[in-house]
């Protein structure tokens, strides 16, 4: 690989396979590149390894062999005490929003500058800002309680933005919101694709995949079997 | 970290002992319970230590003077009755100087010199006054294995003896030293240098010229010494057991606040906070309700031992009062619970933290 290539690379993976101490076999022989401000949809049936993969790339889990590098970060190399450095250049959105119960919706964004070391005065600015992006402005003061499910993954969008990640990473993240309200999420994605951030997401939504016509990999039992660049393989 | 986190994570740790309460009241009810067992154990012990230097040391021995006072009550003159003020005095005077021979010493001979002594003739007791016992003194001292030699004349036995026995019977000594009626034997208190060659050093001693017989504490305090060891080392064990016991307990503690916190702890883990971060509140937690055990420990044993002591008032001779050693014990509570709470945490959170895979889903 080139220098010029390995920077605008954001994440490769070279002969990633993936065996769990149960003996599954999750991921076999994965080779992908992923250049910077890609959006790419991963696809595939129950069970072919797309959380796996997308684990792996978080650095949840370890290969069990080929190498994996993500925003420059070599994960097979990486100490543990490194992990949250590599976090920070991620934004990760759950299936299930993982929104703190007692707290409102600016204070769950607020949150996760807060334990990174973010002062007062960068939270107040940064958490209005995007909270207009994902146009939550007027439910600041809600609870995660009184908002409908796009809503509080939008909340999620927001949190996982906040810290300006080069990386968004979304395991299914409409698996918990209905159809209509999936659109708007994938809608608000592309519309942070175009400021730059890299987007992975999981989906098994296929219609939408179609629609929104971007890069799929497909992977079936841990194998890529498809990589097109428009979505023309569903 | 920045000091307004550590001022942050701070309050997040007393937040959680507070919203944990049920498990912090059990573990600091744990954690008291051990302490106080510790507390209790090392008051027993420092009244141990001192009844035993009252007792006397163990390369003590006592050499009681073969002068008038040692002759006049030795069986010849006891039995013959020679004695005419009160033999009912002189055994009541002996029968105290046995209670406390720790250091109840004196010589009757120079006190009573201007008394009467025709009851034992003057060549039947070989030292008549201080200058004769300090040359056997002297002799002493050029015996091997002998540390020091101490002169205690019976005036100041009498002064020892008196601070040893109860008001009636310090009254009656003391009337008798008025009268110029001392009973008490001049004697030399001798310390050994090595404690091996006791038996070897007592038979020396008794083989001196002027020595009536002598005495030791040596097989008392062999006694004391080895039931108190027993005693230290059984509280050892039963400390220990309780600490792991404390130690589970804090740690269950925090486990359960991890559960409680599991939902912030797996967004903090993403969002890419620090282990140390994360860990701080939990640590926290832990070193308060060490911290809180601390306090409730001291009081409580401070409140235990007034009452114990009021308790057996008589029964214990001057004991150590609490207060001698509160800031040890404060010490040693605070050191104990934070120790406990420190570990705990530390130990729980780390595993949690350090653990691989799955680190975004349920705590299990
Ligand atoms: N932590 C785990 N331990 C053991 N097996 C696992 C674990 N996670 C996933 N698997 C197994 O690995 C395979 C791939 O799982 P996953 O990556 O979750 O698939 P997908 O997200 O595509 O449904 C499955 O057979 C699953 O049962
Ligand atoms: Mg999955």
């Amino acid at each position: 690989m080139t220098g010029q290539n390995n920077q605008n690379t954001i994440i490769e993976l070279k002969g990633v396979s993936k065996t769990y101490p149960t003996g599954t076999h999750a991921l076999n022989d994965v080779n992908i590149s992923i250049k910077k401000g890609e959006f790419v949809f991963v696809v595939g049936s129950s069970g072919a390894g797309k959380s796996t993969f997308m684990k792996l790339i978080m650095r949840e889990e370890k290969p069990s062999s080929g190498e994996i590098t993500v925003n420059g970060f070599k994960l097979n190399r990486l100490k543990h005490r490194e992990i949250p450095m590599l976090r920070r250049t991620m934004g990760i959105v759950f299936q299930d929003f993982r929104l703190i119960p007692n707290m409102n919706v600016y204070d769950n964004v607020a949150f996760s500058m807060h334990v990174v070391g973010a002062s007062k005065q960068q939270i107040r600015k940064k958490v209005s800002h995007v909270l207009s992006i994902v146009g939550l402005s007027g439910k600041a003061r809600s609870k995660p309680a009184e908002l409908s499910g796009g809503e509080q993954q939008r909340v999620g969008l927001a949190r996982a933005l906040v810290n300006n990640p080069a990386l968004i990473i979304a395991d299914e993240p409409t698996g918990n919101v209905d159809p209509n309200m999936s659109y708007e999420i994938v809608e608000m994605l592309t519309e942070i694709n175009k400021m730059g951030t890299t987007i992975l997401m999981v989906t098994h939504e296929h219609q939408l995949v179609r629609d929104f016509k971007r890069r799929v990999i497909m992977l079936e039992n841990g194998r890529v079997v498809a990589d097109n660049a428009d979505g023309g393989a569903l | 970290m920045k000091l307004s986190s550590v001022r942050h994570l701070t309050g997040e740790g007393f937040k959680n002992v507070w919203d944990n309460r049920l498990m912090s009241l059990a573990s600091i009810g744990v954690l008291v319970s051990c302490m106080v067992l510790i507390g209790a154990a090392m008051l027993v012990s420092f009244n141990v230590d001192r009844a035993m230097t009252a007792i006397q040391q163990e390369n003590v021995i006592m050499a009681y003077l073969n002068d008038y006072n040692s002759v006049r009550y030795s069986d010849k003159y006891i039995n013959a009755s020679s004695y005419k003020s009160s033999s009912a005095a002189s055994s009541a005077a002996s029968s105290a100087a046995a209670t406390v021979t720790a250091s109840a010493t004196a010589s009757g001979s120079t006190t009573s010199d201007g008394k009467d002594k025709s009851d034992v003739p003057y060549d039947d007791y070989l030292i008549h006054n201080d200058e004769e016992a300090k040359v056997v003194c002297d002799e002493l001292k050029k015996l091997p294995n002998i540390e020091s030699v101490e002169y205690i004349s019976a005036d100041e036995g009498i002064e020892r003896l008196v601070g040893m026995i109860n008001e009636e019977q310090a009254k009656y000594i003391a009337q008798l030293q008025e009268d110029g009626d001392n009973p008490l034997p001049a004697a030399a208190k001798i310390t050994l240098t090595d404690i091996s060659k006791f038996d070897e050093s007592l038979q020396k001693i008794k083989g001196v010229a002027g020595v009536y017989s002598v005495t030791s504490q040596r097989d008392l305090a062999k006694k004391v010494t080895t039931i108190s060891n027993a005693v230290t080392t059984a509280s050892y064990i039963i400390i220990v057991m309780l600490m792991v016991i404390a130690l589970v307990i804090v740690c269950n503690t925090i486990r359960v606040t991890m559960f409680n916190r599991k939902l912030e702890i797996s967004i903090m883990k993403a969002v890419g906070a620090t282990d140390a971060f994360i860990r701080l509140p939990f640590v926290v937690e832990g070193i308060v309700i060490g911290l809180i055990s601390a306090i409730i420990t001291l009081g409580l044993l401070y409140v235990g031992y007034s009452a114990v002591l009021r308790a057996m008032v008589g029964n214990i001779q001057n004991p150590v009062p609490y207060s001698d050693h509160v800031l040890l014990f404060a010490g040693i509570f605070a050191g104990v619970g934070v120790l406990s709470g420190f570990i705990g945490s530390m130990f729980m959170i780390n595993k949690y933290l350090k653990r691989e895979g799955s680190e975004f889903s349920a705590l299990s």
